[in-house]
């Protein structure tokens, strides 16, 4: 219950915030909407002087003037209007965008733990069904405090005309607000599940597009198929419990002023009768009861506005709330140059959340240009060395130490600069193979490029792409092996020039027969470069100056490769040297 | 895929999905008229009891007035509530329909389409277009029905209070349509650039989180916001275009009242004169004609919406619409259980003009391994793909079992050819979860027994929480062996006749590599099994090799056979050779 009320109150503070931040724009629309409001309410009044003082006592002047008169507010109106239109659309489409762009700039600071757990569709979702649910009641806004605005102004007026009268249309009008207040909450909990529906849905969408190749290999599309159609109905369902709150809200507010009417018609007919109330007078009551219906009707539409919007900014604040947990100190050490690139991992303890840990007091040095492969078992935690390196992550517990310094202490872009860590995985963005390669050093030159490629031994098949250099990579883009990818992002990583190279497993796609062409690369790469290599073939891992052996979380065995393949049993087993003797 | 749909082809292909709606439309239009006709009764007992009633000081009209209102009043919440239900049941139903056609679709297209189009841009059309949509959709039977109801009935009690005044308020009718043509001439290209935007948008939005860590660890977050940017700022642009498409026609509809206003009342004025018009009419029609514009102007801001909505359906639809060539053909049959796989004279190039693969002929024995080899771009994945039907060959054919896949029903296709890509991609959910994507309705002991044969069932009960783990998105807890275990096990539930291999090259940890050889070894055993080999101890391995060479089989025969004719395989298997020795 507690943490309900905390989202409820982040959520409201959050769309205070947005308010806020568009002050102007909201200002602007709420003068114009209260002009145009003004134009649409005298226009009738006008209308019947004109009737009353230049038809009928046929007096040309005055008609004339009234005519202008007529004509100036339907004026105003065109120009109000449409203001207010500009208005209604800016607040609504810079909100989107602020919205959006926050919660991008967001998760790109937060670290990569944060993304192992949330991947990009869940984010999306919140980037752009949420923040539109927000902007929605941006466009709304201004047009909603005019009308909440008439409403008073409606009222007040009734109230000096004939307070009795009044006090009959109005005393219903509490009832709205405790009615909407009570059930704002459960709207809040149901708006919140349909929006965790269409989250869910539009991660499936990402997940299969991005996976394609093996729903098409399985021919799974009608099993995903199946998956979405419960999601999607699902969806239906959700937004349907809401329509039954709608069902509830909308009636009763549009009945109210009916109530009004048939009060005034009554009770303020029955006065004129009986002289209590001018004819006059009642037909203006009845009017200005009438000029509540469509204001009323309105702001009950817009209530529902409204909880989307929190419900939106729950699921956002969610996300712009998260602290990165990897954060830069507020006075971070320069990191000196040129950098040695000493790196050492001091009882370092690291786990995934409520799991056991998977690095517990991990101790491991590199000296300044030494060369060092991690072997281990699957899950041991190799990547996990690999990315505390480039402090992708921050252990829990211990150290890591680059030149000497703590690098939670240095600033994160020296740290960065001095460490370039090659993934697993490749990713390659839909740019030309150029801009890929470039990709740490925007500002190298074709020819360093060039270089970095050949070196990757990347050179070769880059010449024969379609369009060289400038070949389109990524989803759109051509399709290249497993082992291609992979030379490109060594070239970005040697083109980036890091002191420290992490080469987490950066060669396994590339065809055994193929890496001695790049072996003889890396060899000139890693000379006088501290590297930390992660690796299972052999000779890979010879042509690191010292091996260590990741096991249960800590370095078991270290020494030199032959060392290594003479003394320790379970050093052959994890190279499965044996199995190959055998 | 179609980036505009005309509204013809929109409501074709929409036709059907509303069809089975159509009881809750109707409903729900008859609930809009009841709840417009209360509203429109509203005045007249008003103008009755004020007319007959307390005018005369007579109570008895007044109370009956008073109690008929009474009456309405009680009535229209109930009227209202149907209204709500069904406009929402129908709005949300349809666009359910809409949205599971679409993934449909979606599901029902090659491979190739994916290869052209950005992930981010099918993404919002299922995502950002359907929702943009829900508003019109749920507002549109409503504003339309009631707000031309309304206008049809003063339009009617105009022309009877006065024809020449009607005449006369014609007036209003060119900046009308004037208004509306410029309106509508601009609004279909802007609301079609804002949702192209809002593709742009997503599609680097989608990027940029989906390699976050390459952007972290290259420090390439300012860049990738200042490249973000624009894009974001171009969809602001696009909806200040729009904006000022809109009051094209909003403001004009405040003009056209003022005008039609100012001339029927110098009109009346001069009839009053001539004493042709009573004080009353004049009163009356005037009240009528201010009355009408509250629903033009409310249907005219619709019509915003309903641009909007328009755009983003004609992007759905142009998706629904994306011509097929992988379908179904009529009297299309089953594949059988097993058969020989041939292939004769196929012929395949992409834009249709450079043959990719040429004149390929192959045949394989039911439970043969082949293996593919050759340089890049020789049409070893193209062949794969031609054999999966993710395209049909340009000329030659391809059977299984003597029946050309062209003729054989999809569905039984993708039972009995299955291709195993090289990555082993996870959605999110269990493993158990994800192994059953091969077949949504196997059983527990089906995804268990399909673990088990493959020797992986072990290695992930002994997870914490076993088959019920969850993987998260994209499996970044599970290793890259993980998930090629994951893939391999699907394969094994599917239980197909022929395995489509596209041999992961990375090398895992030798125990992890040996659990995924055993795995491959226990699932192809008995099967044809067609491997796209990067490693030649694969092709050794298979009974025959078919070495590829600019689209053309070149050499067809068994490893021995091959080395020993010492042509190009026998080249490649030396080199391969002495790459060994220099890894070792």
């Amino acid at each position: 219950m507690g943490q309900i009320e905390a989202r409820r109150r982040a959520a409201w503070r959050f769309v205070r915030a947005v308010v806020r931040s568009q002050a102007g724009g909201v200002i602007g629309a709420v003068l114009s909407g209260l002009l145009w409001q003004t134009g649409a309410i005298s226009a009738p009044l006008i209308v019947s002087y004109t009737i009353d003082n230049g038809i009928v006592p046929r007096n040309r002047h005055t008609l004339v003037l009234w005519l202008l008169a007529l004509l100036g507010v339907g004026l105003l109106e065109v120009v109000a209007g449409g203001l207010r239109h500009i208005y209604a659309i800016r607040n609504r489409s810079a909100t989107d965008a602020r919205v959006r762009d926050a919660i991008f700039a967001h998760a790109l600071r937060l670290d990569a733990s944060y993304h192992d757990r949330v991947g990009p569709g869940e984010l999306m979702s919140r980037a752009s069904s949420d923040s539109e649910h927000v902007a929605r009641m941006m466009d709304a806004i201004g047009h909603t405090i005019g009308y909440a605005l008439t409403v008073v102004a409606v009222s007040v007026v009734m109230l000096v005309v004939d307070a009795r009268l009044a006090l009959l249309v109005l005393l219903p009008l509490p009832f709205v607000s405790v009615v909407a207040w009570m059930y704002s909450r459960r709207y809040d909990e149901r708006t919140r599940r349909l929006q965790e529906a269409w989250a869910s849905a539009a991660t499936l969408v990402e997940e299969s597009v991005s996976g394609i190749r093996v729903v098409k290999g399985l021919g799974a599309g009608g099993a995903l198929s199946g998956r979405f159609r419960t999601r999607s109905d699902q969806i239906v369902g959700r937004a349907l419990d809401v329509a039954r709150l709608d069902a509830v809200f909308n009636p009763a507010l549009e009945v109210l002023p009916l109530i009004g009417i048939a009060a005034v018609l009554w009770v303020g007919g029955r006065q004129v009768i009986s002289g209590g109330l001018s004819l006059g007078l009642f037909v203006a009551f009845n009017a200005y009861v009438v000029m509540l219906v469509w204001p009323l009707r309105v702001l009950g539409q817009r209530v529902s506005t409204l909880q989307k919007a929190l419900a939106a900014s729950a699921r956002i604040t969610e996300v712009l709330e998260t602290e990165p947990r990897l954060r830069e100190q507020r006075h971070p050490q320069e990191l000196e140059r040129p950098v040695r690139g000493e790196v050492r991992l001091e009882s370092v303890r690291f786990g995934h959340e409520g799991n056991r840990p998977v690095l517990d007091g991990l101790e491991l040095e590199l000296r300044a240009g030494e060369s060092v492969a991690l072997v281990g078992a699957t899950g041991s935690g190799k990547s996990t060395v690999a990315g505390l390196l480039a402090r992708l992550y921050d252990p829990d517990g211990g150290r890591v130490l680059l030149d000497g310094h703590d690098v939670r202490e240095l600033r994160l872009a020296h740290v960065r600069q001095a460490v370039a860590l090659v993934f697993e995985e490749t990713f390659l963005f839909t740019e030309s193979v150029r801009e890929n390669i470039r990709f740490g050093r925007p500002d190298a030159d074709d020819e360093s490029v060039a270089r970095a490629a050949a070196l990757a031994g990347a050179g070769e098949f880059i010449a024969a792409l379609p369009d060289g250099y400038e070949t389109v990579l990524g989803e759109r883009g051509f399709s290249l092996s497993g082992g291609q990818r992979q030379r490109i992002a060594i070239a970005r990583a040697i083109l980036a020039d890091p002191a420290v190279l992490v080469l987490d497993d950066a060669t396994s796609a590339v065809d055994a027969t193929r890496e001695h062409e790049i072996r003889a690369a890396l060899a000139k790469v890693m000379r006088g470069r501290t590297t930390l290599v992660i690796a299972h073939r052999p000779a890979t891992i010879a042509l690191a100056d010292r091996v260590a052996v990741l096991e249960n979380g800590r370095i078991t065995e270290e020494g030199t490769h032959s060392e290594l393949v003479g003394r320790s049993a379970r050093y052959r087993e994890l190279l499965a040297l044996e199995t190959e003797a055998a | 895929m179609n980036e505009r749909a005309s509204l013809r082809e929109i409501w074709r292909e929409t036709r059907g999905l509303i069809r089975p709606l159509r009881g809750r439309y109707l409903g729900a239009a008859a609930a809009v008229i009841g709840s417009t006709l209360i509203t429109l009764a509203g005045p007249a007992l008003v103008r009755y009891a004020v007319d007959s009633g307390i005018s005369k000081d007579a109570r008895g009209p007044l109370d009956a007035a008073a109690i008929a209102f009474l009456c309405l009043a009680a009535a229209k919440p109930f009227v209202v509530r149907a209204q709500t239900l069904l406009a929402a049941g129908a709005g949300e139903r349809f666009l359910g329909s809409l949205r599971t056609a679409a993934f449909d679709k979606l599901q029902a297209l090659p491979l190739g389409f994916f290869e052209r189009e950005r992930a981010g841009v099918l993404l919002s059309r299922l995502t950002s277009d359907v929702q943009s949509l829900t508003e019109f959709i749920r507002e549109a039977l409503i504003e339309v029905v009631g707000s031309g109801l309304q206008i049809a009935l003063t339009v009617v009690a105009l022309v009877i209070l006065s024809p020449t005044l009607a005449a006369v308020s014609l007036i209003a009718l060119p900046i009308l349509i004037a208004s509306s043509w410029t309106f509508h001439h601009s609004a279909g290209r802007v609301y079609h650039a804002i949702r192209d935007r809002v593709a742009e948008t997503l599609t680097v939005l989608q990027e940029g989180l989906a390699g976050v860590r390459v952007v972290q660890a290259f420090r390439r977050e300012r860049r990738t916001i200042e490249a973000y940017n624009p894009r974001s700022q171009a969809q602001i642009h696009a909806w200040r275009r729009a904006s000022f498409v809109n009051i094209r026609l909003f403001t004009m509809i405040p003009l056209a009242q003022t005008a039609a206003l100012l001339a029927v009342l110098l009109v009346a004025a001069s009839m009053y004169r001539h004493g042709s018009i009573s004080k009353g009419t004049i009163a009356a029609y005037v009240l009528y004609l201010v009355q009408l514009f509250d629903p033009v102007a409310r249907f005219s801001e619709w019509l915003g919406e309903f641009r909007q909505g328009l755009a983003a359906l004609g992007k759905i639809v142009g998706l629904l619409q994306t011509p097929n060539a992988i379908v179904e053909r009529d009297g299309a049959v089953e594949l059988p259980n097993s058969g020989t796989l041939a292939l004769r004279d196929v012929t395949f190039g992409y834009d249709g003009e450079r043959p990719v693969v040429h004149g390929v002929t192959v045949e394989l024995e039911a439970g043969e391994h082949v293996a593919l080899v050759g340089a890049t771009g020789a049409g070893k994945s193209t062949l794969a793909k031609l054999l999966t039907r993710q395209y049909d060959p340009q000329s030659g054919e391809i059977t299984f079992g003597g029946v050309d896949l062209r003729q054989a029903k999809l569905d039984s296709l993708h039972r009995r050819i299955v291709m195993l890509p090289q990555e082993g991609h996870l959605f999110s959910g269990t493993i158990s979860d994800n192994v059953r994507l091969a077949d949504p309705d196997a059983s527990d002991e089906q995804v268990v027994h399909a673990l088990r044969r493959i020797g992986a069932l072990e290695r992930f009960e002994s997870l914490p929480k076993g088959l019920q783990t969850d993987v998260q998105t994209r499996g970044l807890r599970l290793s890259a062996g993980e998930r090629q275990l994951v893939g391999i096990a699907r394969v094994a539930l599917a239980d197909p006749a022929v395995i489509v291999l596209d041999e992961a090259t990375s090398s895992l940890d030798p125990a992890t590599e040996a659990a995924v050889e055993r795995a491959l070894a226990a699932v192809a055993a008995g099967r044809t099994v067609v491997t796209i080999a990067h490693r030649l101890s694969t092709a050794e391995r298979a009974d025959r090799v078919v070495v590829m060479e600019h689209g053309r089989a070149v050499e067809v025969a068994s490893h021995d056979e091959l080395v020993e004719q010492g042509e190009r395989y026998a080249k490649l298997w030396a080199s391969w050779q002495a790459g060994l020795e220099l890894t070792a």
